[in-house]
């Protein structure tokens, strides 16, 4: 054979995936041709060696192409962008889906109360036998001194189930009347005062038909002014179950009371989420967090504030001032007129000024009040690092 | 389903039912298994993405191979500047017509090993190029000339009559010792032979080598191929210094 062995067989040799035939028919040319043999063993030799490529060669091979492809971000860099990214969704979303959800709750609310006023929130399930609130429970929550009971539900509780007396309209407005009256005012007298006052007297009670009386003849309604809201039976104050199918909504009392709920629980989260975010973004960017807390205004820089002249910044009072002074921007120069108190008598900005700005600025200065000093006048000038005056 | 998938490889492979069929089952499972690792290896669809064209999967494969490329070179030569120059040039002629030598590799051996095999003739080629043939002889060492001479060194070497006598028989005996040597190794099998030539010609380890021809114990199998050497060469050397010696009497005696 005078031919040399092929690569691919020699590599299959190597590799000991060739068949029995071939394999002994390539061993005899080894034995006969030093070139293959001398390529075999040289090829098993650089197999057992581990050397690795230098970074050199690599970069000369990938070129530079690869290189301006792909540049490799910092990973604080990184940091930062999806901090910011975060903090942009958590914002967003609080700010815009958590306003619309409390407005479609409380839309939600008020035609529900508009359309007519229903006892529903007292009514227990169908299945659970629990007494209905009367108003001497929201004076007994009161008197234990219950705090976390909404006034909502005070006035819930205080309501009891109206006659039919003069129409919906007339019914609602004067449930309306009776729960402001209940929610502004704690007193049971004077709740008893407010409700007997906005009732139908009971001369016009008198006149109404029987049949106009009959739905409410479970609960009579009080005529007497100055009366306390009279203390109902439980049996009195529940209404008859003909009544309650056509009254009760449980569905969709229940929805609003769970949208309550919900939304309290998802705007403390997402209040967890922003605090999160900004502590990940100001740790991200190596800004320090404030003592006190994150703010809004932490997330804006507060630009660096050079006090030179007659005073420094040892000798301004109440630092805590220039906190708010995210207005104060590059180009802006103030300069001022102290005198021996400390007072800033006057201010004159210098530079690009706008005119509400100047007027702004004016008026944050003059909040500042320096050291005292023995002369009487003293005058410094306040920029921005980097700003020029003009 | 798995049968189909066999032929399959077994078609990607290159091979056909007839050829697979002169394969013992622990050849063709190899085949097989060698294929499927090559395929989750992902080495077949990086070759495959690479002859379709896609810059990244070249450079994938350039990230992933060229420790392999960078050692067929340095076995050849030192030179930093050289070695950087055969490695393009080895990139360049796998890249060049649209990677016409990688379309060839069927996946019978590792890429790895394919990859060792042409880096190699391709190095010497570019080496032989620039160099000629035997290259290697070639190679200029560089010596100071401010170093000074060892003079005790040049002394010592140099020709005595007796010396040169003595070099002269040594030169004898080894081409005698070669010459037994020689037809000692023809006495080997094929197997035998390979073993001697690539543990004391061409330096590899004995366990290389048993891996390589798949021997059960290498040095046992050295060992006795040894024996028959030996005694084959103890025949031949005798005889022939029985015939050099005669030759020798001859020439003393004429």
């Amino acid at each position: 054979m005078n031919d040399h062995i092929a690569g691919e067989d020699l590599a299959a040799y190597v590799d000991g995936v060739l068949a029995d035939g071939k394999k002994v028919e390539l061993e005899s040319h080894f034995s006969r041709c030093p070139e293959c043999l001398e390529a075999l063993a040289e090829i098993v030799d650089i197999q057992s060696s581990r050397v690795k490529v230098p970074g050199e060669f690599l970069r000369q091979a990938l070129g530079e192409k690869q290189a301006a492809r792909k540049p490799v971000l910092p990973l604080r860099l990184v940091f930062e962008i999806a901090a910011a990214f975060l903090v942009v969704v958590v914002i967003g979303y609080f700010f815009l889906g958590g306003n619309r959800l409390r407005q479609a709750v409380g839309t939600q609310k008020e035609k529900a109360d508009e359309s007519a006023y229903r006892p529903v929130r007292q009514m227990p399930p169908a299945g659970e036998k629990k007494r209905p609130a009367l108003v001497g429970d929201v004076a007994r929550a009161e008197a234990a001194g219950s705090k976390k009971m909404p006034v909502e539900k005070k006035a819930e509780a205080a309501v009891v189930p109206l006659p039919d007396l003069g129409g919906k309209k007339d019914q609602a407005a004067a449930v309306r009347e009776r729960k402001s009256a209940l929610t502004n005012e704690n007193e049971p007298r004077e709740q008893g005062q407010n409700l007997a006052a906005s009732l139908p007297a009971r001369a016009e009670i008198d006149k109404m038909s029987d049949a106009q009386i009959e739905p409410s003849r479970s609960a009579p309604a009080p005529a007497t002014a100055g009366a306390a809201q009279p203390a109902l039976t439980a049996q009195a104050a529940m209404p008859e179950k003909k009544e309650m199918a056509d009254m009760v909504t449980p569905a969709r009392a229940g929805e609003y009371e769970a949208h309550d709920e919900e939304s309290f629980r998802s705007r403390s989260r997402e209040e967890a989420a922003i605090s999160g975010a900004m502590q990940l973004f100001l740790a991200a960017t190596g800004r320090a967090v404030a003592p006190g807390g994150i703010k809004m205004a932490a997330l804006t820089l507060r630009p660096t504030i050079r006090i030179e002249g007659d005073v420094t910044w040892s000798d301004l009072r109440g630092l805590e001032l220039l906190d708010d002074w995210f207005w104060f921007k590059k180009g802006m120069i103030m300069e001022l007129e102290i005198d021996g108190a400390g007072v800033v008598i006057a201010v004159t900005p210098v530079g690009q000024w706008t005119r509400s700005m100047a007027v702004k600025a004016e008026k944050a200065v003059r909040q500042l009040t320096f050291s005292i000093s023995d002369k009487k006048s003293r005058r410094a000038r306040i920029s921005v690092s980097g700003s020029s005056p003009n | 389903m798995q049968t189909i998938f066999t032929i399959n490889l077994i078609i990607l492979c290159g091979r056909d039912k007839r050829n697979i069929r002169k394969l013992d089952n622990h050849r063709a499972f190899l085949v097989i298994i060698g294929v499927m690792k090559a395929f989750l290896d992902g080495d077949a669809r990086l070759l495959q993405a690479i002859l379709a064209g896609d810059i990244a999967a070249w450079q994938k494969f350039i990230l992933q191979y060229s420790n392999f490329i960078y050692r067929a070179i340095i076995k050849y030569t030192d030179d930093y500047d050289e070695k950087m120059a055969v490695y393009l040039h080895i990139l360049e002629k796998l890249h060049e017509n649209r990677f016409e030598r990688l379309r060839c590799f069927a996946f019978q051996a590792k890429l790895s090993t394919w990859l060792t095999v042409v880096s190699r003739r391709l190095a010497l080629d570019f080496l032989r190029s620039k160099y000629g043939r035997d290259f290697r002889l070639k190679k200029i060492r560089v010596i100071s000339i401010d170093a000074e001479p060892d003079y005790l060194k040049l002394l010592a070497d140099t020709e005595t009559p007796e010396k040169e006598m003595a070099a002269g028989e040594r030169h004898e005996q080894r081409v005698w010792l070669e010459n037994d040597l020689q037809r000692a190794m023809a006495t080997l099998s094929n197997q035998e032979r390979m073993a001697v030539q690539l543990v004391y010609f061409k330096g590899l380890r004995i366990k290389e080598v048993g891996k390589l021809l798949e021997l059960h114990s290498a040095y046992k199998f050295l060992g006795r191929t040894l024996q028959k050497v030996k005694a084959e060469m103890e025949k031949r050397t005798r005889s022939s210094r029985i015939e050099v010696r005669d030759a020798f009497e001859g020439e003393a005696h004429e």
